[in-house]
């Protein structure tokens, strides 16, 4: 080709590209002011968001009957008017919404003044949910916003809610995180998805036959834990359940239903909403396993009958979980807004997040009137003390400032949560079907038939009427359904601590064996799955993810690096689990308060005021050298103890290292020419070993300078080996010494010993068999595997154990500040004995090496190398 | 930094007059229709050294460049640098302590040295099979192994030269069977896409090898002992050593400069390694032939040598070279399966920055790396930070380099 035709042939592809452009700019302003509907592509629906809010703003204030007067005030609404989002929901919701307002409009508004509503299209996506929700807020001035559909959205634009303190009644978002953050401004009257999926298993469980489940979810903040729950909830009742997660906006899920179709399932779950919902169910039932193959648990979009009929034509024997009464039992305000909703929209039924969103608007709206202001702070007070008689029933929100979740004995989720939305489970029984008319299957208290599985009427039974927030079952009734899993986190590769890891490892086995010679516990055999975390923040979390939500452990042992403990413990917390942590120090990891986080080791501020009184009690010394690493461990520990040195004037020179570093020459020159009286080594692992030896050969080792070594040298074969000029190295060591060891640490240390022929136990071996001990101890004092139950439990514990008599005597019931403690004080045991010692003869075992502070566990007079 | 400002306003000096030359003088010798294949260094060069007063010249008279034009403005670019630093932090160990300096430069050169003997390894494979080695941090973890548990555990007592030379047979026959096994293909047309094949094989090796030895030795880590101890040495007297002092595990030059034992010794035997390496690429006829098949393979055949077995015999020494490597390191480090990771990773950057394929260009790349990686851990003022980012060290000088000379600095032109 030569240069002509090339330049002839740029210029064609550049002239169809400009005729491409100009037809999507014409493209998108020819579908303005049009309703976006769900088949429409995402990017022609996104032209056009503008113009659609601009609508939205106005259609109320056409249709209002303007009879009070004055300035407006005006309520957001939040809902997917586009895709991704569900928009079929988003659209209820905005009819419904509306509908609301006219009704406050059409009663002579509010404090005299008109309600103007503002509907915001979030497009089910959370960055465009935080925008408009800014925009509604910081623009438009809002005094409160209802709605909310997507859960990823809420858990993002709730903090731009929180942020600016205005409040937000949620209207259809399930995520748990939304009210367990506890947030001020936040309220909820959808169910809470962790109870919607215990109803899903209690659904499922009770129907004969089902021994494995495939799960299709959407992977957004709704879907995932949904599909975890349900994963534990099945789990626990030996169902087996697989998950496939899949985008939000995927249309073509062909791959999806093979491998579906490959699990050979007694029955789907959809947790997929908006149109990934229809394609999905109905593109299995093409594939030949859809609802009329198999029992299906659609996504309740599908309660949008004539969306589902369109878009799902083989959808019959759809069962849907549906939120808020049946209408058999709708209240005079739900009947008055089902007509008006008919009228407006045609439709016969109104879905559950209509009825949701037109209440969050009208107990916004009492809320208001009740404040007889329109400040934020006032309406949120009116609403923690609101009795709403709604669609939905008699809405309150009793755990709130008033009835905080640990006084009301309930967890965080309850917080400003409507606690009573009835789930059912209904079945379109004909094709054609009105979601509305369709029988009621699930639970006994509502059914109104039995439910059809592949062509046969079935009988199932609940056993009980559907409850939210059941309490766990009592001790008697705990049935053995399996082993019960405990996990174990141990740095087991390097970088991380491998040594102190493998002995962590050894000691937690050692538990999990004893309990099992005893019976396991409350009659079951216990698993305990090591895990490894590396010593990595990252790969702490992805294992704390698996044992959770793969393994389903029921609580958490063991724990060495304090940036993996840091970052793991949020997992945990987010999924309610309890963790017992054996080895990390860092203050954070209790400070924080969470409630499923304890701790049995030092706090790294109380290990640093150790080594600040060991070192200012040591004669000559006025300038020490931190060699710390650079982790949640490592610099937290290097600040405490240069500020407590400060304070007996002893000055502190802190170098950093990466955690995986090996090369110390440079650092050591520069250790050299600070010239120091003394050296601190906070790096853990094999880089504790390379520093103090490579210091050693530089003539600036142990035997040379008074140098207070990691605690991982009290591991003695490994530290000897490779610090083999270590001698006269100082160690911290967390732990009573071995000649006031208790029955239990010599028990335990005799069978350690055995196992690795270690002749002592180091500190981290010793909590690690603890943590494991007091979890066994909780889970048999409350009786269940309810972590919920096992925290309470823990909270209340008192444990005989290695390190002594364990306690965390600081917890719900004793607050920090009601204590008089810092927040750091928080599920701590508070009484780790932590000691000096000191190797005075070269290949000594740390078990005979000298106590050298402090005076009451003293054994020998520290020796001073350069003294 | 004291006066932080001085340092970086002449950084900001020495960087735009160096962009200024570099981007414009290959323009103009490009409109005089000169060679432009130097312009751009040596203008970066010029202009950071001198700024308009040596540019103006060079775009006036545009003379011929070879690359030796940019090696004075390099010096003076380092001499600007350096000054600058010490007028802004003067307080800085760097500029008060000479002996802080010799000793952080000995450090450099002493490391360097060894990291120049691995990347020798891994360049040498390169220009051979024209194969980038994965594994090539695992044969430098393998060696280390070796030599610890032949001296500690096989054959505990034995001298540790029987260890290194183990260490080094064992490399070498996993290179050489490796390459028999999975490389061969690549050259007989077994395989389609030989590049990629070369790349997820020695993938393969590399995941291989470091999990069978977690499996195998465990993950704790294990140091063998310093190889030799030094002599008792105090010159020119035992009451005032102020030129030599040696006790067994460190010796102190000139009452200044101190070199721990370990790393002395490794760096002998690199340097030893080194100079046999050289006699039998240039001396012996094998060496030679190596040399020719890295420079045409198909002259080589012509002239009656086999590729193929040059091929193997170049990986197995690339194996061994960083097995070698390990192996006078484990008496440094702690010994982990995971120690070939970083190692693998820089013995890259300096092939890279070396120029790909060029053995004396692996070996100034390995010392550079070194002596900067020295120079940062020991200036950088911040002490939490200096050692934070040794490993970023590296990179830095990498693109600087790359920036200017895109074929590293001995690589063959494009």
């Amino acid at each position: 080709m030569n240069y002509f035709s090339q330049r002839w042939l740029l210029n064609v592809v550049l002239a169809l590209l400009l005729a491409v452009l100009v037809a999507c700019g014409g493209a998108a302003e020819e579908v303005v002011g049009e309703d976006p509907v769900a088949e429409e592509p995402a990017a022609e629906t996104t032209a056009e968001e503008p113009a659609a809010e601009e609508q939205a703003v106005e259609e109320p204030v056409e249709e209002t009957a303007v009879e009070p007067a004055g300035d407006p005030i005006k309520i957001g609404a939040l809902a997917p008017l586009s895709a991704p989002g569900a928009v079929v929901g988003g659209e209820a919701m905005r009819d419904a919404m509306n509908i609301a307002v006219e009704e406050i409009n059409a009663a002579g508004g509010l404090l005299g003044r008109p309600v103007e509503l503002i509907v915001v299209d979030s497009e089910g996506l959370p960055e465009r949910g935080t925008a408009v929700m800014e925009k509604l807020i910081n623009q438009d001035g809002v005094v409160a916003v209802g709605g909310g559909y997507h859960s990823s959205v809420g858990v993002a634009a709730k903090e731009v809610a929180h942020d600016n303190g205005i409040p937000v009644v949620f209207a259809e978002t399930w995520n748990d995180t939304i009210t367990s953050d506890m947030q001020a401004e936040i309220f909820r009257i959808a169910p809470l998805n962790s109870e919607v999926s215990a109803v899903d298993v209690k659904f499922i469980s009770s129907i004969p036959g089902i021994q494995k489940v495939v799960i299709v979810t959407e992977n957004t903040d709704y879907g995932i834990p949904a599909a975890e729950n349900t994963t534990a909830g099945l789990d626990e009742l030996g169902i087996e359940a697989v998950t496939f997660g899949v985008d939000i906006g995927n249309q073509d899920f062909a791959g999806i239903v093979e491998r579906v179709r490959a699990e050979s399932p007694d029955m789907i779950v959809v947790y997929n909403t908006g149109e990934a919902a229809y394609n999905f169910q109905q593109q299995a039932a093409d594939a030949g396993i859809g609802p009329q193959d198999l029992p299906m648990m659609c996504n309740q979009v599908s309660l949008e009958s004539e969306a589902f009929w369109t878009n799902v034509p083989d959808g019959n024997y759809c069962l849907m979980r549906r939120v808020g009464l049946p209408e058999v039992l709708y209240n005079d305000v739900a009947k008055a807004f089902v007509a008006k909703y008919a009228e407006r929209t045609g439709k016969q039924a109104a879905e559950s997040y209509a009825l949701e969103a037109y209440d969050s608007i009208m107990i916004i709206a009492q809320a208001i009137t009740e404040a007889d202001s329109t400040d934020a702070a006032a309406i949120i007070a009116a609403l923690e003390n609101i009795t709403h008689e709604g669609t939905l029933g008699t809405i309150t929100f009793p755990v709130n400032s008033g009835n905080p979740p640990e006084a009301a004995g309930k967890d965080a989720k309850w917080w400003h949560q409507f606690p009573d939305p009835a789930i059912t489970i209904v079945q379109y029984q004909e094709p054609g079907a009105d979601s509305n008319a369709s029988p009621v299957v699930f639970p006994d208290l509502y059914k109104t038939a039995n439910v059809i599985l592949r062509g046969e009427e079935v009988e199932i039974n609940s056993g009980d009427t559907v409850t939210v927030n059941q309490p766990a079952a009592p001790a008697s009734d705990f049935v053995c359904d399996g082993p019960i899993k405990i996990g174990a986190l141990a740095p087991l590769s390097a970088p991380g601590a491998v040594v102190g890891g493998e002995a962590m490892r050894d000691a937690m086995n050692i538990a999990a064996e004893e309990l099992n010679e005893r019976g396991g516990i409350l009659g079951c055999e216990v698993e305990l799955i090591v895990v490894d975390s590396e010593g990595l923040p990252e790969r702490g979390t992805a294992v704390m993810e698996k044992l959770i939500n793969q393994d389903n452990v029921v609580a958490i042992g063991g724990g060495y690096h304090s940036s993996v403990g840091v970052a793991a413990k949020e997992v945990a917390h987010d999924n309610g689990i309890p963790v017992v942590f054996a080895e990390t120090w860092n203050d954070t990891i209790t400070s924080d308060m969470q409630a499923e986080i304890f701790r049995i080791a030092p706090l790294n501020s109380e290990v640093s005021a150790v080594d600040v009184n060991f070192i200012s009690s040591l004669p000559g010394i006025q300038k020490v050298v931190i060699v710390t690493e650079n982790t949640d461990y490592g610099i937290p520990a290097a600040e405490n103890t240069t500020a407590g040195l400060d304070e007996y004037g002893i000055e502190a020179v802190t170098f950093g290292v990466d955690i995986g570093n090996q090369d110390f020459a440079g650092i050591v020159e520069r250790v050299r020419a600070e010239n120091p009286d003394m050296i601190v080594v906070y790096n853990t692992g094999e880089a504790a070993y390379n520093f103090q030896q490579q210091a050693a050969d530089a003539g600036i080792g142990s035997q040379d300078l008074p140098t207070m070594c990691n605690q991982v040298s009290l591991e003695s074969e490994a530290f000897w080996t490779n610090v083999p000029d270590g001698n006269y190295c100082f160690v911290r060591r967390v732990g009573l010494p071995e000649i006031l060891y208790n029955d239990v640490a010599k028990a335990f240390v005799a069978k350690y010993a055995e196992r690795t022929g270690k002749s002592v136990a180091e500190s981290y071996a010793l909590e690690a068999y603890d943590s494991i001990m007091i979890i066994a101890q909780a889970i048999e004092e409350a009786g269940t595997t309810d972590p919920a139950a096992i925290i309470a439990a823990l909270e209340n514990i008192t444990h005989e154990g290695t390190l002594g008599t364990i306690t965390f005597p600081v917890n719900s019931s004793n607050m920090p500040e009601a204590a008089g403690l810092e927040p750091k004080w928080w599920h701590q045991f508070p009484d780790p004995a932590i000691t000096i010692v000191q190797y005075q003869e070269p290949g000594q075992d740390s078990k005979d090496a000298a106590v050298v502070f402090p005076e009451i566990y003293k054994t020998a007079e520290p020796v001073l190398v350069n003294q | 930094m004291e006066h932080s400002s001085i340092f970086w306003t002449t950084v900001l000096w020495v960087v735009v007059w160096g962009a200024i030359g570099g981007v414009v003088t290959p323009r103009i010798y490009l409109r005089r229709d000169l060679d432009i294949s130097q312009a751009s260094l040596v203008g970066a060069a010029l202009g950071a050294a001198t700024g308009p007063i040596g540019l103006l010249p060079l775009w006036y008279f545009t003379p011929a460049l070879t690359p030796r034009w940019a090696i004075i403005p390099s010096i003076v670019i380092i001499g600007i640098i350096v000054v600058a630093f010490a007028r802004a932090d003067p307080e800085n160990l760097c500029v008060t302590s000479g002996s802080f300096v010799a000793s952080q430069l000995t450090n450099g050169i002493v490391i360097g040295i060894i990291y120049g003997l691995m990347a020798l390894g891994l360049t040498l494979i390169f220009s051979i099979l024209g194969v980038v080695s994965f594994a090539h941090g695992e044969f430098y973890m393998i060696g280390g192994m070796l030599v610890y548990y032949i001296s500690a555990e096989w054959l505990p007592g034995s001298s540790p030269i029987i260890a290194i030379l183990g260490a080094c047979l064992i490399t070498f026959l996993i290179g050489v069977i490796f390459e028999r096994i999975f490389l061969q293909p690549m050259y007989t047309g077994a395989v389609e896409r030989p590049g990629e094949y070369a790349i997820l094989v020695t993938f393969g090796l590399a995941f291989f090898l470091q999990y069978f030895v977690q499996a195998t030795a465990g993950a704790n880590p294990v140091k063998a002992q310093r190889f030799f101890d030094f002599p008792d040495i105090n010159l020119p007297s035992a009451e005032a050593p102020t030129l030599l002092q040696t006790t067994a595990g460190n010796m102190r030059l000139f009452d200044a400069v101190s070199i721990p034992n370990p790393r002395f010794t490794a760096a002998l035997i690199a340097i030893i390694m080194l100079i046999l390496l050289l006699i039998f690429l240039y001396r012996t006829w094998v060496g030679k032939a190596l040399r020719a098949v890295s420079q045409d393979r198909q002259a080589a055949a012509v002239a009656g040598i086999n590729p193929a077995n040059m091929n193997t015999l170049a990986f197995g020494m690339g194996g061994m070279l960083a097995g070698l490597s390990g192996a006078t390191l484990v008496q440094v480090f702690s010994w982990l399966p995971q120690v070939g990771t970083l190692a693998s990773s820089r013995a890259f950057v300096i092939i890279v920055l070396g120029g790909m394929g060029s053995l004396p260009g692996a070996f100034l790349g390995g010392l550079l790396v070194g002596l900067f990686e020295a120079a940062g851990t020991g200036c950088i003022p911040d002490p939490t930070r200096a050692a934070s980012y040794i490993p970023a060290y590296g990179m830095i000088i990498l693109t600087l380099v790359l920036l200017l000379k895109p074929t590293g600095f001995f690589g063959r032109e494009l």
